[in-house]
Order: C-alpha cells, then sequence, then structure tokens
C-alpha cells in the first residue's frame, strides 16, 4: 500500500474513533455499574483496526489523535489527560502482545481494556490523590467485561472487512 | 499488517487470568486495612477537611460543583452533589481504611484514613 493511501486511511480512521468515541457517551454504562470514568471503549476498536491494518506506529497516530481532537472539540484540558493516558497505556500493551502470536484480538482487546484503565486510574491519581487507587481493581474486573465485547465487535467488524 | 489471529484462541485465557490475577493481588494488598478514624476531603488534590467518623457532622464543599459529604453512625457518604453524575453520591457510605468516594466531574474525594485528628480543619 502507498503511503499517500495508508496516511489518508488513517485519517478516516481518526474520524471514525472520534465518532464512536462521541457515541459512546450516549450508553449509559454508568447506570448499570456506578464507578467513575467507566465505559465500553467503542474508540479502541479502531486502534486495534490500525493495529491489525497498519501496524504500531500508525494505531498510535490514530490513538493520539483522536484524544487530542477530542478534547478540542469538547472535553477540555483535563480530559485529555484522562484520555490520552489511558489511550497510551493501552496502545503500548496492545502494540506488545499483538507482536505474540499467543493472542488473538480478543487477548489484544482485553489488554487494551484493562492497561486504559490503569493509565486511566494513574492520571487520576496525580489530579485527584491516591485516593483513587483503590477504584483500580473493581475498574479492572469492568474491563474483563468490556474487554470481551471490543474483542467480539473487533473481530467480527475484522473478519468482515479484510483488508483496507 | 500485524496479522494477529481473529478467532478466540486458547492463549486468549491467559490475558483473562493474567486481568484477574492483577485483580486478586490488589485486593489483597488493600484488604489489610481496618476501621478508620476520619474521612479526609480533597479538593483538586489538596485536603480541605478532616472528619472524624466517630462524630455525625455535615461538610459543605464548593468547587466547580456544590457537594454535602456527611458522617452518621461512624459512616462517611457524599450525601448530595449537583455534579452532573451523580456517582459520588450513589457510590454509598464508607468507614474502611482506604475506602474512599471520588467525584470525577467535581476533582473531590471522600478517603477514610487511620486515626485521624479529632479537630475540623477547613
Amino acid at each position: 500500500m502507498s503511503r499517500v493511501k495508508k496516511i489518508a486511511l488513517s485519517g478516516v480512521l481518526t474520524a471514525l474513533a472520534l465518532a464512536l468515541s462521541y457515541f459512546e457517551r450516549f450508553i449509559p454504562l454508568g447506570l448499570i455499574i456506578p464507578l467513575p470514568g467507566v465505559k465500553l471503549g467503542l474508540a479502541n476498536i479502531v486502534t486495534v483496526a490500525a493495529l491489525y491494518f497498519f501496524g504500531p506506529l500508525p494505531a498510535l497516530a490514530v490513538a493520539a489523535l483522536r484524544c487530542a481532537l477530542g478534547s478540542f472539540f469538547g472535553g477540555g484540558v483535563s480530559s485529555l489527560l484522562f484520555s490520552a493516558s489511558g489511550a497510551l497505556l493501552s496502545w503500548a500493551a496492545m502494540s506488545a502482545v499483538s507482536r505474540a502470536k499467543t493472542f488473538s484480538v480478543y487477548g489484544i482487546c482485553l489488554f487494551g481494556a484493562a492497561f486504559h484503565n490503569i493509565g486511566q486510574t494513574a492520571a487520576a491519581v496525580l489530579v485527584l490523590g491516591p485516593a483513587v487507587i483503590y477504584y483500580l481493581p473493581y475498574l479492572l474486573a469492568v474491563s474483563l467485561f468490556t474487554g470481551t465485547v471490543t474483542g467480539l465487535i473487533s473481530s467480527g467488524v475484522l473478519s468482515r472487512v479484510k483488508r483496507l | 499488517m500485524s496479522g494477529f489471529g481473529l478467532k478466540f484462541k486458547k492463549g486468549d485465557l491467559w490475558a483473562v487470568l493474567f486481568v484477574m490475577a492483577l485483580i486478586a493481588v490488589l485486593f489483597l494488598l488493600f484488604a489489610a486495612r481496618g476501621k478508620g478514624g476520619c474521612a479526609v476531603v480533597t479538593l483538586e488534590g489538596q485536603e480541605i477537611a478532616r472528619l472524624p467518623l466517630s462524630r455525625d457532622t455535615e461538610f459543605s464543599v464548593s468547587g466547580k460543583y456544590h457537594a454535602v459529604i456527611a458522617v452518621e453512625k461512624g459512616e462517611a457518604f457524599v450525601k448530595d452533589s449537583d455534579c452532573p453524575h451523580g456517582d459520588c453520591v450513589k457510590s454509598g457510605k464508607i468507614s474502611k481504611n482506604g475506602q474512599s468516594v471520588v467525584c470525577l466531574p467535581g476533582r473531590m474525594t471522600v478517603t477514610v484514613e487511620g486515626d485521624g485528628v479529632d479537630a475540623v480543619i477547613g
């Protein structure tokens, strides 16, 4: 695939990730699980897609741009800190385990969801103080569920799209 | 293409096991805690009050949003808050060391700590 096409498609994926993270706000997961910061992580599916089709670096670009633009359109600086720390750690974990042949897209999504929560908790500890760390085991338990859901969706979508 | 598989593998169970082990370790680390002495309230990362759990009291916090923190029968909780989701109110009551209630939009935390100073600073 040509460089130009790769850049253009990364832009399309970034737009899709932005739309998904906006759409996600209308899913009231917080009503079922009353923990601050709980969400499905639909935008992470796009990071997984970029990782699958283009590899780690374009995936990083898509994830970083999604966070930057997301905070630009609504959310502000503080939301950037939370979403960026989660997205970057999640990307790092997923890129690392995607090289191992042990895991399929399900395992990758599970690691992504868990490390997203670890990154967010780290940011929350910096902003709100060390007390927040007591939420981490609960958030990780939720990530088993959200990681499986995004794994299911990623598996379904990627096996149908096949190539970009 | 990094070409990872799209079908569930047995190896994926290691990911589940990894997360579960992490949860277990964290719970064990946090479990060693007794009944706390006071509720420490922070706003924007700064401590603004210490409420002894031995005495019933109410404390108003005026940050980005307005919240009322109450201590009743040795338990602390966020009684009322005008923050967008009200997760802090739904979080319920806390009384053990290290337990906390967090209000993400309001940048406020309430944490139970060990034998606190029997005074209200604020």
